[in-house]
C-alpha cells in the first residue's frame, strides 16, 4: 500500500541518485587513476561518458519530454566494447581467451545488427542488451573460474580486477530479474505508477560503481605503493 | 488488482533478493576457495623449502661419505703403496748389491706407476664434472673397472634398453648411493663375483648390484639402521623420487636394486 506514494516527481529524483552515484564513480576515477594507471586510466573517459549520457537521457525523459531510447542505441555498443576490451587486459599474453572476448562482442555485434535492420532506432534494443547480459555473466563466471584454477594467487580483498569483474557481474546477473519480468514491470508502472525497475537499478548501480570505485582505490594503492 | 499488483512487486523484490543473495553465496565460495588456494600453495612452498633443505642435507652427508672414502681410499691404496715405496727406498739405500738394487728400483717404479694410476681413478671417481660429461653409466662402468683392477673379485657390468638422460642432480645422486654400494661390497661382503646391471625399462631405470658374499640379516640391520647408513641410501633414493630395495641373507649373498621412475 504504501507503495502507491511513489509519484512522477520521485522518479523525476531516482535518475538523479544513479547520476549521483556515477558521477561519484567518476570523481573516484579522475581522483585515483594516474597516468601510471595503465589501462585502468581509460575508465576516466568512459565513466564521463556514462555520465554524460545519462544525464542527456535524464534531460530528454523528463525535462524536453522525448524519448530517449535511441541514445542508449549509440552508448550500448561502447559499452560493450568497452567492457570485453577491459576484459581481454585482464588476461595478458592469453590470446586464446582473449579469442573468446572477440567472440562475444562479435556475437552481440551479430545481433545488434539483426536489430538494427528489423527495428527502429527509436526503440531500445533490447535482444542485443539480453544477450550481452548473458555473455557478460558467462565471461564473469570464466573469469571466476581462471582465477580458481590459475596457479599465481591473488589477494581478493585489494585486487582491481576481482572487484571490476564482481561490480559487473552482480549488476548483470541480478539486472536479469528485471530481463525477465520487463513486462510485469511496466505493467506495474501503468497500473500504479511505481518505477520499480528504476528502484532496483538503484540498488544494481550503487553495487557496479560502488565496486568500481574500490577497483579505483586498489588499483591506486597498487600505483603508489609500486612507484 | 491492486493486491495481485502489489504481490507481483514482492515477487520481483523477492526473486531480486534471492539473486543478490546467489551471487553473494558465489563470491562467498570464491573467496573460501581462494583461501584455500593459498594455503595450498603455502604448503607446496613450505614442502619445497623441506625437500630443499633434505636435498642439502643429503649432499652433505654425501660429502661427508665421499670424504670418508677418500681417507679410506687415501689410507688403504695410496698410503699402502706409499709404504710399500719407502721400504723399497730404504732397502735401496742400505743395500750395495747393484742386482739388488736395480730389482729394488724397478719394483718402486712400477708401484709409483701404480699408485699414481690409482689415484687417477680416484680422481676420476670424485670428480662431479666427468660424472656430467660422461654420464651415468659410463661413470659406473669406469668404477667397476676400477674395482676389476683392485682384484679382489670378479665384477660383471651390463647394460640393457635404450639409454636415457637424466638431469645432473640425479645422475650423480645416483652414481653416489652406487659407489657407495659398491664400497660397501669392498668393505664387507667378501664376494668373488660382482654384478652391476643398468636397465632402462619402458617406465623406470633400474639399477641391480648383486654379489655372493657373506650376506647379512637384513632385520638385524633394521634394528641398526641408523648406524649401518642404509637409511641414508633409501633417503637418497627417494629424494630423487626413487626407491631402493634390498635383499640379503647370511651366507647367500646380498641383492640391491634401485627403482627410478622416468616421470
Amino acid at each position: 500500500m504504501a507503495l502507491n506514494l511513489y509519484t512522477e516527481n520521485i522518479y523525476i529524483l531516482m535518475y538523479p541518485v544513479n547520476l549521483l552515484i556515477e558521477i561519484i564513480c567518476l570523481l573516484f576515477a579522475l581522483l585515483l587513476l594516474r597516468k601510471n594507471a595503465g589501462f585502468w586510466r581509460y575508465f576516466k573517459v568512459y565513466m564521463f561518458l556514462t555520465v554524460l549520457i545519462e544525464t542527456t537521457g535524464w534531460l530528454m525523459r523528463f525535462h524536453w519530454k522525448i524519448s530517449n531510447q535511441w541514445l542508449y542505441n549509440i552508448f550500448s555498443p561502447v559499452q560493450v566494447l568497452f567492457l570485453y576490451w577491459i576484459f581481454a587486459k585482464l588476461y595478458p599474453g592469453q590470446a586464446q581467451r582473449k579469442r573468446l572476448m572477440g567472440i562475444c562482442v562479435l556475437v552481440f555485434a551479430l545481433v545488434y545488427l539483426f536489430e538494427c535492420f528489423y527495428f527502429p532506432f527509436t526503440l531500445f534494443y533490447h535482444y542485443s542488451w539480453i544477450v550481452f547480459s548473458f555473455l557478460i555473466i558467462i565471461t564473469c563466471g570464466l573469469y571466476y573460474f581462471f582465477l580458481l584454477r590459475d596457479e599465481p594467487y591473488i589477494h581478493l580483498a585489494t585486487d582491481p580486477s576481482f572487484w571490476f569483474v564482481t561490480g559487473v557481474f552482480v549488476y548483470f546477473f541480478c539486472s536479469s530479474v528485471c530481463t525477465l519480468f520487463f513486462t510485469e514491470l511496466v505493467r506495474i508502472n501503468i497500473a500504479q505508477n511505481i518505477s520499480l525497475r528504476y528502484l532496483l537499478f538503484i540498488v544494481f548501480n550503487f553495487i557496479l560503481y560502488g565496486c568500481w570505485s574500490y577497483a579505483f582505490l586498489c588499483r591506486y594503492k597498487q600505483t603508489t605503493s609500486s612507484s | 488488482m491492486q493486491i495481485q499488483t502489489n504481490n507481483l512487486i514482492f515477487l520481483i523484490i523477492g526473486i531480486t533478493l534471492f539473486f543478490l543473495t546467489v551471487a553473494g553465496l558465489l563470491l562467498l565460495y570464491i573467496y573460501v576457495y581462494n583461501n584455500k588456494k593459498k594455503q595450498h600453495i603455502l604448503e607446496k612452498q613450505q614442502m619445497k623449502k623441506t625437500f630443499e633443505t633434505e636435498l642439502l642435507q643429503s649432499q652433505l652427508e654425501v660429502q661427508e661419505q665421499t670424504r670418508l672414502y677418500i681417507a679410506e681410499e687415501l689410507h688403504d691404496n695410496a698410503g699402502a703403496l706409499s709404504s710399500l715405496i719407502k721400504i723399497n727406498l730404504n732397502l735401496l739405500s742400505q743395500t750395495a748389491d747393484e742386482t739388488k738394487k736395480a730389482e729394488l728400483l724397478a719394483e718402486c717404479k712400477q708401484l709409483t706407476k701404480t699408485l699414481i694410476a690409482d689415484l687417477k681413478q680416484l680422481a676420476i671417481g670424485l670428480n662431479t664434472n666427468v660424472i656430467k660429461q660422461q654420464g651415468l653409466v659410463s661413470a659406473l662402468q669406469s668404477e667397476t673397472e676400477r674395482l676389476e683392477k683392485l682384484q679382489l673379485f670378479a665384477v660383471r657390468f651390463s647394460v640393457a634398453g635404450e639409454e636415457r638422460n637424466f638431469p645432473d642432480d640425479k645422475q650423480l645422486i645416483l652414481y653416489r648411493i652406487c659407489q657407495e654400494l659398491l664400497h660397501n661390497i669392498v668393505k664387507h661382503a667378501q664376494p668373488t663375483q660382482v654384478d652391476l646391471s643398468i636397465t632402462f625399462k619402458n617406465d623406470e631405470l633400474r639399477i641391480s648390484l648383486t654379489d655372493d658374499g657373506i650376506g647379512f640379516d637384513t632385520g638385524e640391520a633394521a634394528k641398526k639402521i641408523e648406524a649401518s647408513g642404509l637409511t641414508n641410501l633409501h633417503h637418497r633414493a627417494g629424494l630423487i623420487g626413487g626407491s631402493l630395495d634390498l635383499d640379503s641373507r647370511p651366507g647367500q649373498g646380498t641383492s640391491c636394486t634401485i627403482h627410478l621412475p622416468y616421470k
